[in-house]
Order: C-alpha cells, then structure tokens, then sequence
C-alpha cells in the first residue's frame, strides 16, 4: 500500500489554455531524420522488419513528405494503413547481407496546442464513454480497456484515485498525473528492455518513456477514461541545425531516439497528449508517428533476421528532429 | 479404426444414422448458407471499414477486447466472392421442431474429413441398407468445393497450388485423421509451417536440404492452425515457430489464407447473441438460425428432439437420444454450399456415440447422369472395382479425385483444369515423411522377421532339454531385446520361465506405448504416410490398414497363432516395399526413402549380428544360433547355395557382410547407400555426410569373419565382456570377441550419418532471432 509521505509532492506541469485575443497558434517545421543501423557480425540470410517511422497527420501536424530508405536495397518495401490509421511500413531485405540501415526521412509542420479553459474544467468523471457524444467513434472503446501490454494492475488503481479525486477539472488530473509519474519514477535506459511488464515498472518504480506512457495509459483506463499509447519523436538540439544529432540534447530525455507519451481522450477538445517523462503537455516539440493502445501495437522499429546460429550484430540509432525555416529546402 | 496408433481408443460409433429428409434438410442448410453470408460480412466489416463497430447493434465493446481480433489483419483481399472459405457449426433440434446452433468453429473449422470416413465405414457394415437408401453422398459435394478452390487460386492461366497447413504432430489423432482427409478431399498436399517461406512476391515451399532454392509457389493456404499462431513479426511469438511474414505476404495478395487471419473473432459469444439485429441490419433477413439460450437443458423449457439410436447400455431395442449435429458450410464458386451429411454426436449423459447424419433423397428425385453407382452410400465393398485402392476395404486417406472418376465426365468444369495439374509438392517435412517411413518400413519388417523366428524356435528349443538349446533360447531373447533396444526386456527374466517370456512377447508385438515394440513401430509408420498421399503409391493405403488388422489378431484370441499374425506383417511389408518399387518415380523423394531403408536394415542387421554371434559358445549353441540368424536374415538359401557346409558363424558372417549380391547382407546395403548418397542434392562436397559413410565402409571391409569371431584373449568362456555395452546375462555366456567392439564403432558411425542426414536435409540450418529497438 501506498501512502502519501512516501511520495515526493509532484510538481504539477502548466496547462497551455487558450484565451481569447491570442495570436493564431505558431507553426514549427521540422526535418526529421531516424536511422536504425544493424551491423552483422557474419552475413546473414534474410532480414524482415515491420515499421511505424512515418509521421502522421494530426490536427496539430502536417506531413510534407515522407520516405523509408533502406539499405541493402530491400526486395520488398511496402506501407499500409494500419488498425488505428498509423502507417505501418514493411521490408524484407533476402539475400545474404552485413549491415542493415533503416533511414527514415521526413519533413513536417507542428502547430501550437492549447485548449479551451471550459472544457479543461469539466470534472473528470463527465469524461468516460457516456459522455462522449455521436461525434467520437465507437472505435474509441478499444482505448477505455486494458489491452496486452497494460493489463489491469491493482496498483495503477491507486494511481488513479490519486489523481482522479472527485469532480476534480480534468486538466488539472493530467497535469498531476504527469507531475506524479515524473516525481515518483526513475528515468534510467538500463532499467527496462521492451520486455519489461508493466508490473515490473510499477514495482521497481524505475523505466524509460514508453514504461511512463504506460502508467499513465493504466492510471487514466483505471479511471473508466480513454488514454492511448502515442509513439514519436522530441526536437532535438537546435545548435545542430540540418544536420543528424546523435547526442542528446540536455533537456529533453528522449530526444536522442524515438519517444513516446499518452493522450487522453477528453469530450469537447478531442485527444490531450501529456508527457509524464518531460512533465509537459505535449506541444510543438513533439513530432507524433502512430498511436495504439500500448508500446505492442507501433513499436517504431522490430524485426526477425534470419542467419547462421549465434551470430551477433551490434545496434546504432540515431534521430534527429531539427527545425527549419518554413519554405526553405 | 480411424487413427493410425494402433492402442488410440476408437469413438463409440452408432450405426443408426440421425436420418434428415429433404425438407428438414433444405429449412436447415438454407439457415445454415444464410448465417455464414452474415459472418462473412460481418468478417468482410471487421477487417475492413468496421462500420458496424459504430451501431448500437454490435457489441463494440466485447469484440475490441477478444485477443481474437487481429489488428494486423485488417485490409487483406480475398480472392473469391467471399472471405470465408468454411464453417463448421453445430445444431441442435428442439422437441417443436426449430432448429438452434449451439456454436460455429470459424477459426479452425473441422470434421467433414472425418464425416467421410464415418460414412465410408458405416456403409461398409451394412451395405445393404446404405444400398436400399437414396441419400445424399458427399463426394460431389468435394468435387464443387475443389472446382471453386481451383479457379479461386488459379492465376496466369497456372493452376493454382493450395496446400493443407496442419501442425505438424497433431496430439489429437481423431484430428490428424480428419486432417489428411480433408486435405486429400482437395486434393492438396499436407505441409507443416517450417515447409513454407515468404519471399518477394510469393510464397514458396521449402525443399528439402536447399536454402537458397525456392520450391514450388503456393497460392492458397488451408489453416488448420489457430490464425494468431502464424506470424511471428506481425503476430508476436508462437510455439509452431510460424512463418515470418505470412500476414503481409497475404496482404499483397501472393497467397490466400482459408479462413483468413483473425476469423475467429466470429466466435465470440456477443457476437453470436448480437447476430439476430446484425443480420436485419446487414442483410436486411431474419435470421432462420436462432442462437441457442444461454442454458440448454431441460429446465429452460426449450427441450431438445430426440433421435432413434442403439441403446448405450447395450440392449436390443432402440432408444432415443438428443444429438448435436457437427455441418460444414464451404465456398462454392459464387456463395456456399452445405456438405449433404456429417457428423451427430449424442448429447446425454450415456458415454457419447458418433451417428452419420443421412439426408435422404425424395422419391421423385430423378438421378442425374452417372447414374449408375449405387444409389445411397459412398460405394461399397466390390462394387468400386472401377475406383482404384481408394474404394476397396480398408483404405486409409486415399485419392479422392480417384473415387469419383467414373462421375468426373458429368462434370464440365473438370475437362480445362486437367491440363493445369501441379506436381507433388516436396517439402521438407514430407521429405523428412519419406526418409522415416524407409526407416519404419525396414524395422517393422526385420522386428517382425525377428519375432517370428524366435518364437518358432523358442517352440523346439523348448521342447528340448540340452544345455545348447538352453543357451541358444536365451541369446535369441536376448537378441530380440537387444536390437529392439527395449531393456531391460528379456534381460532381467528367466528365459525358461514360458509365462514371463509369453508376456513380454505380447507386450513387445502390441505395446504401442512402447518405444522398439513392433506396435510402436507400425504406428509410426502409418503415421509417416500421413503427408505422403501424392508421392507413393495408392496401392499401400488397403496394405496399411490390413496391416492394423493383423494387430488385432496379435492382441486378440489365442486361436491363432501368432507366428500367422506376424507372418500377415511381414507380408505387408513385402507388398509394400513392392508397390513402392513399382509405383514411386525415381527422384528426390525415392532416394529419401531408399537412403532411410537402407541406414535402418543395416543397423538393424549390425546389431543381430552382434547379439547372436558376438560371443563365442559351444558348437552345437552356435550351430543353432547362427541357424536362426540364417533364418532371420533370409540367407538361408544363399548359404546353401554358395557353402556345402552346416550353418556356422564364420560362414554365415563372410556371407552376410562381404556378399555384394546378396540384398540382406551388409555390404550390399552400403553400396546402395554410398550411390543414393551420391544422388542427393549438394551431398557431394558435404564432408559431414561423406565421412561417416567412407569409414564405415574401410572399416567393414577390412573385417575378417575369422578374426572378428576369435574371442578376445585374456578372457575364459562364461566371463563377461569389457567392452559390450549392452548388459549380458549369465545364461547367455559366452566369450566375447572383438566384433563385440567393431559393430559397436560401426553403428555409431550409421547413427552420425543418420543424425547428419536429417540435419542437413529436414531441419533449418539457419536460425531465426527477434531484433528491435529495447530502449525509447
């Protein structure tokens, strides 16, 4: 059981409200660049990959233009639009080969984010499924429930009351519960590989973003709300400007390599997405490529390679999401 | 009766049918066709635009949530008017007449092989009365559902090749069984999932032993493997290892899945429920077929219909019982069809009994052309004279388009799709069949052979009270446990004690759970024949199974003997391996097979030989060894022939492993081996299945029968042997000689060339591993 002293006082992200007379909503361009490297210790045989790398477009964001190269040239190179609109991009690469690289291109228009103050306030229990209205589709449902890799865990429950105390506004829920995660949990990259559970990230309280996407996802389902997993990438440093960045920057985490966060489906705006591993509601900084219900659904990058026993390779991933002037090339 | 392992427990079976007439049948097949058209909408919706996931009709909300809803499986094309290629439901009647379904298997829809073969069987036991009925038969039935799987794969004016994907040891034989049939109802060859490879643009069968060489193209997969089992990159880990890529390959369209990924969502129990308001809205019908209530059983009032069955306790009269019926609704060319019969299970608290389901013909139905089979059952016994091994008693999974030849001209369809046959598939599971089947084959027959001679001679030495017949029953026993490998066997009794030698005789005949029992070894060969239908001959399916009878007799009554019993298996075997030799082209699939009955008759003649004639004895026990050893060998003759001289060891042994004419001894098996070796695709720069084989063959042929049979020095008669790594009993005694060593390093090296056969031919040299991005 948890209780309150064992607790840091979480810090509480500001709420972007828009308020009359603003200025129309800044845009920010950006070129994004992700390239996956596997290096092959022996020639292997056969190499398959399924991708979700292309930005999508959103209220927020335009997509400019999009392409996957990939290098041995791939025998089949295919993208669909998946269950939840993302794109989804296929490879095969057959033939025997030493390196892969995966280089994802993109250029895309972010506009600012900030919600209406009314329906920021509306207290959070007026937010689940009853009061979603005719406008939002019924697929919304498949985010209100657990799903694979965030089944229902007693102590996200707790989490949840937490947070979601009675007829409290449902932006100042967010804002806590992206307060609390952020305070209460450990960002460490060692601590957690995809197969970590979400049990295990409650448990050891330590992780990496897509582990706090998913104890905010169970925190907000625990509270009868929709909440999706949101899989994507930060800007990274400026300095480095049309040029890969490998370092990361120093004030984001995450900025080095793919991102993720959640959005929370709230009646009269749509879908707020918060970052728990920034403590910040999601804004222009943020390039978004795919949602689903949890990490299994848009890992950005997996594959099955196909080789002599035991061989071994070793993995370099490098992102950048640098602004540019719009209009520029 | 219906599974190859001889000891399954065969189903109860009644043999009064749940008899339906042509208007029962039409109200319930019409409901049947009608309830399959709203689940292949329903499938065509939920895997597309999931527009019904928005009306208040569907339950959004349960379907979302079923882990049988395949996300990556949205947006694949069907190449057919209809999704779905087939639907098993099962009905239940109700005492006012309505028929309800009681669940519909959508994933993995099955049993109409296993309806065949009820049918098949039941009309064999009374012809007569299947004979006097006008009903339905279930052929026609297959040859429209394999008409319409023919034009639906056929692209580029190629025959379309479709292929059975079964798991490849199904635990449950019943299912095998129904498995094979289905699969050789189409037509089509069983393949396992590590037999199939995506590529760019197609789907391809995997040869054995070729990496880099596609097989043949397959453009339908029939799926008797749970859809979410199949992918591992886009449906995550499973325990049949999967094919990478299968779901994008259907995605682009090179291969067709029947049913199609994720039709299991169809299952789901709200849906069912939901299925009356679904079908108003999506068809714009009523639906005939109501779900069953959530509680069937008498307390709920809706009481079930009872049909006529045998009394399970076993009286006289007739009673009735409730049934369920098990129907299979396939895709004809442009909507479906309902298989004219099946399979009732009775539904009571009695043990359950399984009942063909007949629906009869009305008076007035004028046969069609090809009028002149029997009207009724499937053809029965000697009447199916024109119809191939197929037809004729006891046949196992045979070639069905061969039992309906004589109707084929009646059907226009067939006369363009024969120019478009496919050949036999090869894959590796069905080469690593055929390698096994040569092995199985050889050691039925020589444990047969083994058996038989000693129990014949385990009656005259019986009778005798010397000690050479004392020592010569007791090396036989030995022997037999020894080359079976079965121990501790005959080993640990008393071979005079005739009760304890009778029981492990018995238990080493019909003991299937019994790894080396002669039961166990026909099990597995039968089981071997399972994916082999195209590739050997149709004459072995009638041999196959009169071979199962010949156990029957074994486990049966002491009337016979079981010297006949076992004579019946050899016999089988000898017809087999005829019909094999006479019927199987010569390619890569006959040199499998010949590469694995010659690695099985060699070790298994090493290891007599070692047994029997390892140790050195009296003269007179030698003399009558080395007879039985002539006889278990089948040289007799040839030792005659080519030595003026009673049977000894030394002679026997030059005979056995130097005579290069001889088809028992050991060097002719190896000069076969060494050029079937040689025909083997890339064998010829493979060291690792060179060098086993080059030793072996110096090393047996510098044996010297002299040399190999003087006991070791140092070592006095009666003592035991150092180096025999098998235990030896005192009462089988005996000096121990070199051979004793030599067999031993030489079976090794058959068992290297054996392991390194199937390594390099059957099992994937490559492996497979999971890559992707741990951190973000």
């Amino acid at each position: 059981m948890m209780s309150d002293h064992q607790h840091l006082r979480p810090q509480a992200p500001e709420i972007p409200l828009r308020s009359e007379g603003d200025p129309s909503a800044d845009a920010v361009d950006y070129l994004v660049h992700h390239l996956t490297s596997y290096r092959y210790a022996k020639p292997v045989s056969r190499n398959y990959g399924r991708a979700h790398v292309e930005p999508r477009a959103t209220p927020h964001q335009r997509v400019l233009s999009h392409e996957v190269v990939v290098d041995p040239v791939p025998t089949r190179l295919t993208a669909h639009t998946d269950f939840y609109g993302n794109s989804s991009t296929y490879l095969l690469v057959d033939g025997p080969h030493s390196q892969l690289d995966v280089h994802s291109h993109a250029r895309v228009t972010v506009s600012e984010r900030r919600y209406p103050a009314e329906a920021m306030s509306r207290p959070w229990e007026q937010c689940g499924p009853d009061h979603w209205g005719p406008l939002l589709p019924a697929e919304s449902i498949d985010f209100v429930h657990p799903s694979p890799r965030i089944p229902d865990q007693g102590e996200a429950h707790e989490i949840s009351a937490r947070v979601f105390t009675p007829e409290r506004p449902i932006g100042e829920c967010l804002a806590d519960l992206t307060g609390w995660i952020h305070a209460n949990f450990t960002y460490d990259s060692r601590a957690t590989t995809v197969t970590s559970t979400l049990e295990e990230v409650l448990a050891e309280r330590h992780g990496v973003c897509q582990d706090f996407a998913h104890v905010g996802v169970a925190a907000v389902r625990a509270a009868g709300l929709a909440a999706r997993y949101v899989s994507g990438y930060l800007r990274t440093a400026p300095s480095s400007e049309g040029a890969l960045v490998t370092e990361p920057a120093d004030e984001m985490i995450g900025s080095a390599a793919s991102h993720a966060w959640l959005s929370v489906l709230v009646p009269g705006i749509g879908w707020v997405d918060i970052d728990p591993t920034n403590r910040t509601f999601v804004d222009q900084r943020f390039v978004t490529t795919a949602w689903g219900r949890d990490y299994a659904d848009v890992p950005p990058l997996k594959g099955i390679v196909v080789g002599p026993p035991g061989a071994t390779s070793t993995l370099d991933v490098a992102v950048g999401v640098v602004p540019v002037a719009p209009g520029t090339p | 009766m219906f599974a190859a392992d001889v000891s399954a427990p065969t189903p109860v079976i009644d043999p009064v049918p749940v008899v339906l007439d042509a208007e029962d049948w039409d109200t319930l097949s019409a409901g049947l066709i009608q309830r399959v058209r709203l689940l292949d909408a329903l499938y065509a919706d939920l895997y597309g635009p999931r527009t019904v996931l928005g009306t208040d009709v569907a339950p959004a909300a349960e379907l979302l949530q079923d882990p049988a809803y395949l996300r990556s499986a949205i947006g694949i094309p069907s190449r057919g008017a209809t999704h779905l290629f087939a639907v098993t439901s099962t009905v239940a009647r109700q005492a006012d007449g309505s028929w309800v379904v009681l669940e519909d298997s959508v994933d993995v829809p099955d049993g109409a092989g296993f309806a065949l073969e009820l049918r098949r069987v039941l009309s064999r036991c009374a012809p007569s009365l299947y004979r006097s009925t006008e009903l339905r038969r279930l052929h026609p039935f297959f040859d429209t559902v394999r008409t319409a799987l023919h034009r639906r794969t056929r692209t580029d004016g190629r025959a379309g090749r479709t292929v059975v994907l079964t798991a490849g040891d199904p635990d449950d034989p019943l299912r095998a069984f129904d498995q094979s049939w289905l699969a050789n109802l189409l037509g089509s060859p069983v393949v396992s999932v590590g037999d199939l490879q995506t590529g760019s643009g197609s789907l391809t069968l995997r040869l054995p032993g070729v990496d880099s060489d596609p097989g043949d193209t397959v453009d339908a997969l029939v799926r008797l493997l749970p859809s979410a089992q199949l992918d591992p990159l886009d449906l995550g880990p499973t325990p049949y290892g999967g094919v990478t890529g299968l779901v994008e390959a259907a995605r682009c369209g090179d291969v067709e899945m029947l049913n199609p990924f994720g039709a299991g969502l169809l299952e789901n129990p709200a849906l069912r429920a939901a299925l009356p308001d679904l079908c108003r809205q999506i068809l714009h019908e009523d639906l005939q077929l109501r779900p069953a209530a959530p509680t069937v059983g008498a307390s709920t009032g809706a009481e079930p219909a009872r049909w006529l069955s045998s009394d399970p306790a076993g009286g006289d009269d007739l009673v009735e019982r409730p049934v369920r019926l098990r129907l299979m609704v396939i895709a004809s060319e442009d909507g479906y069809e309902v298989l004219p019969g099946g399979v009732a299970h009775t539904d009571d608290e009695a043990p359950e009994a399984l009942k063909d389901i007949w629906v009869t013909v009305p008076e007035t139905f004028a046969l069609p052309e090809g009028a002149d089979e029997e009207p009724g059952g499937e053809r029965s016994p000697g009447t199916g004279s024109t119809s191939g091994g197929a037809t004729s008693e006891g046949s196992a999974p045979g070639r069905a388009d061969a039992v309906d030849s004589g109707a084929a001209p009646a059907n226009g369809a067939g006369v363009d799709l024969g120019v478009l046959t496919a050949y036999p598939a090869m894959t590796r599971s069905i080469g690593s069949d055929l390698f096994w089947f040569g092995r199985y084959l050889e050691r039925v027959d020589s444990t047969a052979r083994l058996l038989r001679t000693v129990l014949d001679t385990s009656n005259d030495l019986g009778s005798e009270r010397s000690a050479s017949a004392g020592t010569a029953q007791a090396v036989l026993l030995g022997a037999v446990t020894d080359v079976t490998t079965t121990y501790p066997g005959f080993l640990d009794l008393d071979p005079q004690d005739p009760e304890s030698v009778r029981s492990e005789i018995s238990s080493l005949l019909t003991d299937s759970g019994r790894p080396g029992s002669l039961a166990q070894s026909y099990a597995s060969l039968a089981h071997t024949t399972r994916t082999l239908r195209d590739l050997i001959s149709d004459d072995v399916w009638p041999v196959i199974a009169r071979m199962r009878g010949s156990f029957h007799l074994l486990a049966g009554s002491d009337n016979r003997p079981l010297e006949q019993g076992l004579t019946d298996i050899v016999d089988g075997c000898l017809t087999l391996s005829g019909a094999v030799a006479d019927s199987m082209p010569r390619n890569l699939g006959w040199d499998l097979t010949e590469v694995g009955r010659k690695l099985e008759r060699t070790m298994g003649l090493l290891s007599l030989l070692r047994a029997t004639l390892g140790h050195r004895r009296t003269r007179a026990a030698e003399a009558r060894i080395a007879g039985a050893v002539a006889l278990i060998t089948e040289s007799g003759a040839s030792y005659r022939r080519t030595f003026h001289a009673a049977v000894q060891p030394e002679l026997l042994l030059e005979l056995l492993l130097h005579d290069t004419t001889l088809p028992r001894s050991i060097a002719f098996q190896l000069d076969r081996l060494n050029s079937t070796l040689d025909r083997l695709p890339e064998v010829t720069p493979s060291p690792e299945l060179r060098a086993p084989l080059t030793a072996l063959r110096s090393r047996i042929g510098s044996w010297e029968p002299q040399e190999l049979l003087r006991p070791a020095s140092g070592t006095a008669p009666g003592s035991t042997s150092a180096v025999a790594s098998a235990p030896t009993p005192a009462a089988r005694g005996g000096a121990p000689t070199s051979m004793l060593e030599e067999a031993d390093a030489a079976i090794g090296s058959l068992r290297e060339l054996a392991t390194a056969l199937e390594n390099r031919f059957f099992r994937p040299s490559e492996s497979t591993s999971r890559w992707g991005i741990d951190d973000v």
